[in-house]
C-alpha cells in the first residue's frame, strides 16, 4: 500500500512541475500586463519602471526560476491588481467556493443517490421513469439559463430569495462561512441548486445503470435465495459495489465543481475563486492565474488520492492485493 | 399576506418615526469589484469608491471641470510654481486638523508608491512639494503646467500622521482616515463595501446615514439585484437592459470615452492590407490622404449609433463631447457619402479598391465586436473589402501597441479608446493625435502614428499656456486640423447610465461615478 501510495506522490509532483511550467509559458504568450496596469498616457520610463518592479524584464526562463525558487518557500508571488499575495487572495476566496461546492456535491448525492437506486431496483416504475426523464432534462439544461431563470422565479417574481451574493458569515475555526445560519443559507440555496443540478442528473443515471447491472447479477439472486432479507441485500450485497463507480464520479466532479464553479458564481455574484480566476485571466493577473492553476491542480490530486483510498475502503479484492 | 406586510411595514414605519431619525440606507448595485483599498493605487473604479471617503484639493463638476474642494482656490505663483490656499476648518476623521503637511505627505506619497498602478503618470511636472504656511502648499513644476491642479485632483489626501502605510493597513480601516463625506466601515473582498456618514463633514450633511456598495460585475445579475430590491440603483445600464427596467428610472449621460479608429500612417508596407487578390501591397495605401478621406465617408455613426449602440452612445466629430474644455460647437464632419468615398479612392489610384483587416477588442468596450463588423460592412460598401479580426483586450493591448517589428504597433487598422479622465481635450490630444514620443509619453494612443509638425506645435504650445481662454483655442485649432487630416476616424463618445427604483434620483457625471453625494431622493 505503502508502495503505491509514494510512486502515486511521485507522479503527482511531476505533474505539478509540467503544470508550472505550461501556466507560466501560456500566460506568458497571451500579452504584456504592464500596459493595462499604467496609466494610458504612461511615459516609456515609467512603463520601465513598473515593468522592472514586476520583475517582468527578465528572459522568461528567469522568471521562471524565480518563480519556483519563491514557490518552493511558500510564495507565489504578489497580485499586480491586488497588491497581495496571490495566495492569500485565492485562500480568502475559497471558503465561499468550497462551501458551495461542499452543499452542492451533498445535495447531488442526498438526491441521486437514492433515486438513482430505487429506479435500479424497479426498472420499469413511475420513479423511474420520472427520474431518468428528470436527469435527461438535468444534464442537458445549461447552468447559466438555469440560474438566471431561477432568479428570476425566486428572487424577481416570488421574492423568497436574494439574487445574488453571499450571506453574512461566522467564523468557524477562523475560517469565515456562511452556512451555519438561515440567513447565510438563503443566500446558497440557488447557486447551489444551479451548480447540483447537472450533477444530481450524473449521479441519478449512474446510480441506476449500475444498481441494474449489479443487482442482475448471480450473487444477488444467491443471497435472495439463502433468504437475505430485502434491506440487508441492498446494504450489505448491492449497495457496495454500486458505490465504486458512483464514488469516482462524485470525486471528480467535487473537483469539478470547485474549479469550474465559475459561471454560477459569476451568475450569482458569489465572491468565490471561480470569479477571482475569471478576472485574474482578463487583466493578465499572472501571479494570481499561476497559483490558482497549482491550488487546483494540488486540490485534483488530493480528491483523486482520496478517492483511491475510499475504494480500498469499498473493495475487499484491492485491500487484499494492496496488503 | 398582503395587509399583514402593510401592517408590518406602518408598524415599523412608526417605531422608526418615534426613535427620530430613520436610518436612510443606500445600497448601490456597482459594476466593478473594489481592488485596493490604498486610495493612491491607480484604477478608475477605486477612485470612484474612494472619494466617498477620501478627498482632493480639487473637485470636478459633472462635466470633469475642476472646482475648490480642499483648496478654496489656487494660483500661479511663479511660472513653475503653483500655489494652493487650503479650505479652513476641515477635519480629518480622527479629529485631526487639515493642513499643508498632510497634502505635502499625500502627494509625496502618490508619488514615491511602489508597484505598478500609481499615479505618478500624473505627477510627472512636479518638482517639489512644500509647505508655506498651514494652510498654503507650494508646488513647483518642472515646466510649465497649466493643468497641475486638475492632475493634482486626482491625489487623495491623507493624514501626515499615518507615515508608512500600506494595503493591509488600510483595507483593516485602521489608516481608513480621509476628509469626506463617509467613514469606511468594512470590505467584504469581492463583495461589498459598507460606508457610514461622517457626522463631522466639514459640507452639508448626507441624507444617507449608511452606502453600501455590492460589486456585480454582470449585467443580468446586476439587474435581478435592482428588480428584486436587493439594491437601490445600478450603474452602467445599457440598452440590452432597458426593456427589463420599464418601471424604473434611467438616467444617462455623454460619457468621456471616445472610440476611435487608428490608420497605419508611418509604414510604407502594411501588414494588413491587401490587394485583390490578397497580396501585399507595394505601397500603403492608408498613408494616402485621399484613402483615409473615403474611409473617413464611408462611416456612417448615426447609423452606428442607432442600429448597432441602440443609442448607448453619442455620435462624435472630435475628441471630446459638448461641454467639455477644448470642445467644438462649429466642428462638423462631412455627413457620410459612399459615392464620393469611391471617386475619392480612384483619385488615390485605387479604384478596384483593396482588402484589408481591422482589429478589434470583444471585451473591453461597449459593442466594440458589433461595432467592427458594421464598419467591414460600410467599408466593404466603397470597395475596401474589410475582414473583421476581434480579441480579448488583454491580447489586443500588447499587440496593438507594441506587436509590431521594433516595438512599434501591429494592426493596420484598429478600434481603441482615449478617455479626457480631466475634462479636457488635452488629454485626447496628447494621446492620440500628438507624434509618438516614448520618453515624453505623448501618442501612446496614436496607434497610426499620425504625425503633424503644426498639429504637435499647437498641442505643445496649449500645453504650456495657462491663458484658458487661449488654450481652448489652440487646443480646438489643433483638433480642427487633425480632423481635416483624417488623422483618425473618431465615432462616438460612450454613454454613462443608471438605473435606480422610483424615489430616487442622481445627478449624473461625464466619469460614469456612481457616488452616494449625487444621488438623493425625489
Amino acid at each position: 500500500m505503502f508502495d503505491m501510495l509514494a510512486r502515486r506522490a511521485l507522479q503527482s509532483a511531476l505533474v505539478v512541475l509540467v503544470m508550472s511550467v505550461l501556466a507560466f509559458a501560456g500566460i506568458h504568450l497571451v500579452g504584456d500586463p504592464v500596459y493595462l496596469l499604467v496609466p494610458p498616457d504612461a511615459p516609456q520610463a515609467e512603463i520601465a519602471r513598473a515593468t522592472r518592479q514586476m520583475g517582468l524584464d527578465l528572459p522568461l526562463h528567469q522568471q521562471y526560476g524565480r518563480f519556483l525558487w519563491n514557490a518552493v518557500h511558500g510564495d507565489l508571488g504578489n497580485s499586480f491588481i491586488f497588491n497581495r499575495p496571490a495566495l492569500a487572495l485565492i485562500f480568502e476566496r475559497m471558503p465561499a467556493t468550497l462551501e458551495l461546492a461542499v452543499f452542492a456535491l451533498l445535495l447531488s448525492a442526498a438526491i441521486g443517490i437514492p433515486f438513482g437506486m430505487w429506479s435500479g431496483m424497479h426498472p420499469g416504475s413511475a420513479v423511474q421513469k420520472i427520474a431518468m426523464g428528470f436527469s435527461i432534462l438535468g444534464v442537458s439544461v445549461p447552468v447559466f439559463w438555469l440560474g438566471l431563470i431561477l432568479i428570476m422565479l425566486f428572487s424577481v417574481s416570488l421574492g423568497w430569495l436574494p439574487s445574488g451574493g453571499r450571506g453574512p458569515t461566522t467564523s468557524l475555526f477562523g475560517i469565515e462561512v456562511s452556512f451555519l445560519g438561515w440567513d447565510g443559507l438563503r443566500f446558497m440555496l440557488l447557486p447551489a441548486c444551479t451548480l447540483a443540478l447537472h450533477n444530481i442528473a450524473l449521479v441519478m443515471r449512474i446510480t441506476e445503470a449500475s444498481t441494474r447491472e449489479v443487482a442482475g447479477q448471480e450473487y444477488v439472486r444467491f443471497a435472495r435465495a439463502k433468504g437475505v432479507g430485502p434491506l440487508r441485500l441492498v446494504w450489505r450485497h448491492i449497495a457496495p459495489n454500486v458505490m465504486i463507480p458512483v464514488v469516482t464520479v462524485l470525486g471528480l466532479e467535487f473537483a469539478h465543481l470547485i474549479a469550474f464553479s465559475l459561471v454560477t458564481e459569476t451568475i450569482f455574484a458569489w465572491p468565490g475563486m471561480g470569479k477571482l480566476i475569471i478576472d485574474s485571466l482578463l487583466q493578465l493577473d499572472r501571479p494570481v492565474v499561476v497559483a490558482y492553476l497549482m491550488v487546483v491542480l494540488l486540490l485534483y490530486v488530493l480528491i483523486n488520492f482520496v478517492v483511491d483510498v475510499l475504494y480500498l475502503l469499498l473493495d475487499p479484492r484491492l485491500r487484499a492485493r494492496s496488503a | 399576506m398582503h395587509y399583514f406586510a402593510r401592517i408590518c411595514l406602518a408598524a415599523a414605519a412608526l417605531l422608526l418615526g418615534a426613535g427620530g431619525a430613520a436610518a436612510e440606507e443606500l445600497r448601490i448595485g456597482f459594476k466593478a469589484e473594489l481592488t485596493s483599498a490604498d486610495p493612491h493605487v491607480l484604477n478608475g473604479a477605486n477612485r470612484n469608491v474612494w472619494v466617498h471617503v477620501y478627498e482632493s484639493l480639487v473637485f470636478q463638476d459633472a462635466q470633469l471641470r475642476p472646482m475648490p474642494g480642499l483648496a478654496l482656490s489656487w494660483r500661479i505663483a511663479a511660472p513653475t510654481s503653483w500655489e494652493f490656499a487650503l479650505r479652513p476648518g476641515v477635519r480629518f476623521q480622527n479629529g485631526a486638523a487639515l493642513t499643508a503637511a498632510d497634502v505635502k505627505y499625500s502627494i509625496e506619497r502618490a508619488m514615491s508608491l511602489a508597484g505598478p498602478r500609481t499615479f505618478r503618470t500624473y505627477l510627472r511636472d512636479i518638482a517639489a512639494v512644500s509647505v508655506k504656511d498651514a494652510l498654503t502648499v507650494v508646488v513647483s513644476t518642472k515646466r510649465v503646467s497649466p493643468t497641475l491642479p486638475e492632475n493634482v485632483g486626482m491625489i487623495a489626501i491623507l493624514p501626515a500622521s499615518l507615515g508608512q502605510v500600506g494595503e493591509a493597513s488600510f483595507a483593516s480601516g485602521a489608516s481608513a482616515i480621509g476628509t469626506g463625506p463617509y467613514r469606511f466601515a468594512s470590505w467584504s473582498h469581492g463583495q461589498k463595501l459598507v460606508l457610514l456618514r461622517n457626522d463631522g463633514y466639514w459640507g452639508a450633511r448626507e441624507p444617507w446615514t449608511g452606502v453600501t456598495l455590492h460589486f456585480v460585475p454582470r449585467e443580468p445579475a446586476r439587474a435581478a439585484a435592482l428588480l428584486s430590491g436587493t439594491v437601490d440603483i445600478v450603474n452602467d445600464v445599457t440598452t440590452h437592459m432597458a426593456h427589463a427596467f420599464r418601471d424604473y428610472r434611467i438616467v444617462s449621460t455623454t460619457s468621456y470615452m471616445l472610440n476611435y479608429l487608428s490608420m497605419d500612417q508611418f509604414r510604407p508596407r502594411s501588414p494588413y492590407v491587401f490587394d485583390g487578390q490578397g497580396r501585399p501591397l507595394a505601397a500603403n495605401p492608408l498613408q494616402s490622404p485621399l484613402v483615409r478621406q473615403a474611409l473617413g465617408l464611408a462611416v456612417d455613426r448615426e447609423a452606428l449609433v442607432r442600429h448597432v449602440m441602440k443609442r448607448d452612445g453619442v455620435v462624435s466629430d472630435q475628441l471630446v463631447p459638448r461641454g467639455f474644455f477644448g470642445h467644438d460647437d462649429s466642428l462638423r464632419l462631412a455627413p457620410p457619402d459612399a459615392a464620393k468615398a469611391r471617386a475619392l479612392l480612384a483619385q488615390a489610384g485605387y479604384g478596384a479598391g483593396f482588402r484589408m483587416t481591422i482589429h478589434c477588442t470583444n471585451n473591453r468596450y461597449l459593442n466594440d465586436a458589433r461595432t467592427c463588423e458594421a464598419l467591414a460592412q460600410m467599408f466593404t460598401r466603397i470597395g475596401v473589402r474589410t475582414a473583421v479580426s476581434t480579441l480579448p483586450f488583454a491580447v489586443f493591448q500588447t499587440r496593438a501597441m507594441s506587436g509590431g517589428p521594433g516595438g512599434e504597433p501591429e494592426f493596420s487598422v484598429s478600434l481603441f479608446g482615449v478617455s479626457a479622465v480631466t475634462g479636457n481635450s488635452i488629454t485626447p490630444l496628447t494621446s492620440a493625435i500628438h507624434s509618438t514620443s516614448k520618453t515624453l509619453g505623448t501618442g501612446v494612443g496614436n496607434l497610426g502614428r499620425y504625425s503633424n509638425a503644426r498639429v504637435d506645435a499647437l498641442i505643445d504650445a496649449a500645453a504650456a499656456t495657462v491663458d484658458m481662454a487661449r488654450r481652448e483655442q489652440l487646443q480646438k485649432e489643433a483638433t480642427a486640423l487633425a480632423m481635416a487630416d483624417n488623422a483618425i476616424v473618431p465615432l462616438y463618445h460612450l454613454k454613462a447610465a443608471w438605473a435606480m427604483r422610483e424615489g430616487l434620483r442622481i445627478a449624473p457625471r461625464a466619469d460614469g461615478f456612481t457616488l452616494a453625494m449625487n444621488i438623493r431622493r425625489r
